[in-house]
């Protein structure tokens, strides 16, 4: 793709050097958590792996209302691009989501809202980036993504809500544990790692999908 | 002439050529009697755990089946190239997506009027009592099925793999459609004893209601040259 | 590429590192939280590498555009 540029570079650097710094402190400095022991470490991966697959369905959706009403190539190119990075840590999000539930609740998965919703999450915009990849007209893709993007993403407080309602008739949700300073810092850390492997990531992909778009050019000119 | 009007037109159009040939019609219940039929041969001859699960086998057959319906929508306009051929209608496309979903929604509530009874037979159950309750689920839960799989169907008609595409982009989007339309439906036949099916049927309405207005705004984008 | 080949011997000596720091910390259910760091990390460096070779795939194919758009 061409020599990364100074942002580029930057971005690389600062996102490898928080999250091992990140990792470290998760992992070694803080205590171990008083109720939960050592499996709680997973939280400062979990947490912010969630909050930036929400981050990235959300720039999606303003990418698509963005792009519908102006029609700008350069906005489908993002959105499509936080689409891919959100799919992958919503991936990273469920499994961890398995690993730290297994020690805790004695079970991979259990139909808790937030886990359900992000499992539906994660096939909305599975769908979404389907239906790029069968699409082949530049415009026509971009425009129907775009929809895709903003009824998936209208969806989701819906389906949360529901799924909430489902489970609450019948069991009451678990009442939320004050955090103590030492997590809350830990997670910041974490977050802050994690938005900034995002950053990198969404420069290096929109940078792919520019490349992509001349390739289809090309293509096209040439058929 | 006015947009409904113009849906009007294509609704009649659509039903008069089903009255006529019964293409969809006939194949859609045999269809979901068959889907009926197959689970409950997997949960066994079990009555009272069909009984159950009753709310969740019959959403579970509509769901199939309207799909089936679904990717047919657009059907009589196959000829004329799809979206093409719906562009091809003059005046609003909103007319165009109100009587498609106008049209699916009566298909699909007319299966439902065989498939609830045939379920009430084959699960031994007596519906009659709570036929009102068990009405509201169906047309709330078949209005917010319809619109947004008639919005879905436009959207991948002319798409390579339109069989795949569809369910992958309609399945998640009405989660909280099929939850809703279970829980009613299952929280009916227990009899209601907490008044808790209203809150499912509020949810309905809501989804109904804010679906309504998403797809008739965009769905003149969808259609777009 | 070298790049790649370097960082995944960096991944595996972290994770050699992150096993042994698990069992030396005597944590309980060590395994899972191996697991979902070894997880985190390699899904994260997968993606990039991704990005990298598809970006190079591309990059050569329009590449082979512009040669071929020269002859003529």
């Amino acid at each position: 793709m061409g020599p990364r540029s100074a942002v580029e570079k930057t971005l690389g650097i600062l996102a490898v050097t928080t999250m091992v710094v990140g990792s470290w402190v998760g992992l070694v400095v803080v205590p171990a958590d008083a109720a939960q022991g050592n499996v709680q470490r997973l939280m400062y991966v979990h947490v912010p792996a969630a909050w930036l697959a929400f981050l990235a369905f959300f720039i999606v959706f303003v990418m698509s209302v963005l792009y519908l009403i102006q029609r700008d190539p350069r906005w489908d190119r993002v959105g499509a691009s936080s689409a891919e990075i959100g799919v992958v840590f919503t991936v990273v999000t469920l499994l961890l989501g398995m690993l730290w539930g297994k020690p805790t609740w004695g079970v991979y998965w259990t139909w808790d809202p937030r886990l359900t919703t992000t499992a539906i999450l994660l096939a909305i915009y599975v769908g979404y980036l389907a239906l790029r990849s069968f699409a082949d007209d530049e415009e026509k893709r971009a425009r129907w993504s775009a929809i895709v993007g903003v009824i998936g993403f209208v969806n989701v407080p819906i389906v949360y809500m529901s799924v909430t309602w489902w489970r609450t008739l019948h069991q009451p949700p678990s009442s939320p544990r004050s955090v103590a300073p030492d997590i809350l810092w830990t997670l910041m850390l974490n977050l802050a790692a994690f938005t900034l492997v995002y950053a990198y990531l969404m420069v290096r992909r929109i940078r792919l999908a520019k490349l992509e778009g001349e390739l289809e050019k090309r293509m096209a000119y040439n058929a | 002439m006015s947009v409904f009007h113009r849906a009007w037109a294509i609704v009649w159009k659509d039903l008069l050529i089903e009255a006529r040939t019964k293409q969809s019609f006939n194949a859609m219940v045999f269809f979901a009697a068959l889907v009926l039929f197959i689970f409950s041969f997997a949960l066994g001859p079990d009555t009272q755990l069909l009984q159950r699960v009753a709310g969740g086998l019959l959403w579970v057959g509509i769901a199939f089946t309207g799909l089936l319906s679904l990717s047919r929508t657009y059907q009589n306009e196959e000829t004329s190239g799809g979206l093409e051929g719906l562009r091809a209608y003059p005046g609003d496309p909103r007319a165009i997506y109100l009587g498609k979903l106008l049209g699916n929604i009566v298909m699909l509530l007319l299966v439902e009027a065989v498939l609830f009874p045939a379920a009430g037979i084959l699960f031994q159950a007596n519906l009659w009592p709570y036929a009102g309750g068990l009405a509201a689920v169906a047309i709330l839960g078949t209005i917010g099925f319809s619109m947004v799989g008639t919005f879905y169907s436009a959207l991948t008609v002319n798409l390579r793999a339109r069989e795949v595409m569809l369910p992958l982009l309609l399945f998640p989007a009405l989660v909280p459609v099929l939850l809703g339309a279970v829980n009613a439906t299952t929280l009916i036949l227990e009899g209601d004893l907490m008044g808790e099916a209203i809150v499912w049927l509020r949810v309905l309405a809501a989804f109904d209601i804010i679906f309504f207005v998403i797809c008739i705004w965009i769905f003149p984008i969808a259609l777009e040259e | 590429m070298r790049k790649w080949s370097v960082i995944s011997v960096i991944y595996i000596v972290a994770l050699i590192l992150l096993w042994v720091y698990t069992g030396r910390a005597e944590m309980e259910n060590r395994g899972f939280v191996f697991a979902g760091y070894a997880l985190t990390w390699g899904a994260l460096l997968w993606y990039a590498f991704r990005l990298e070779s598809r970006g190079r795939a591309t990059a050569r194919a329009v590449e082979s555009f512009e040669v071929a758009g020269a002859g003529d």
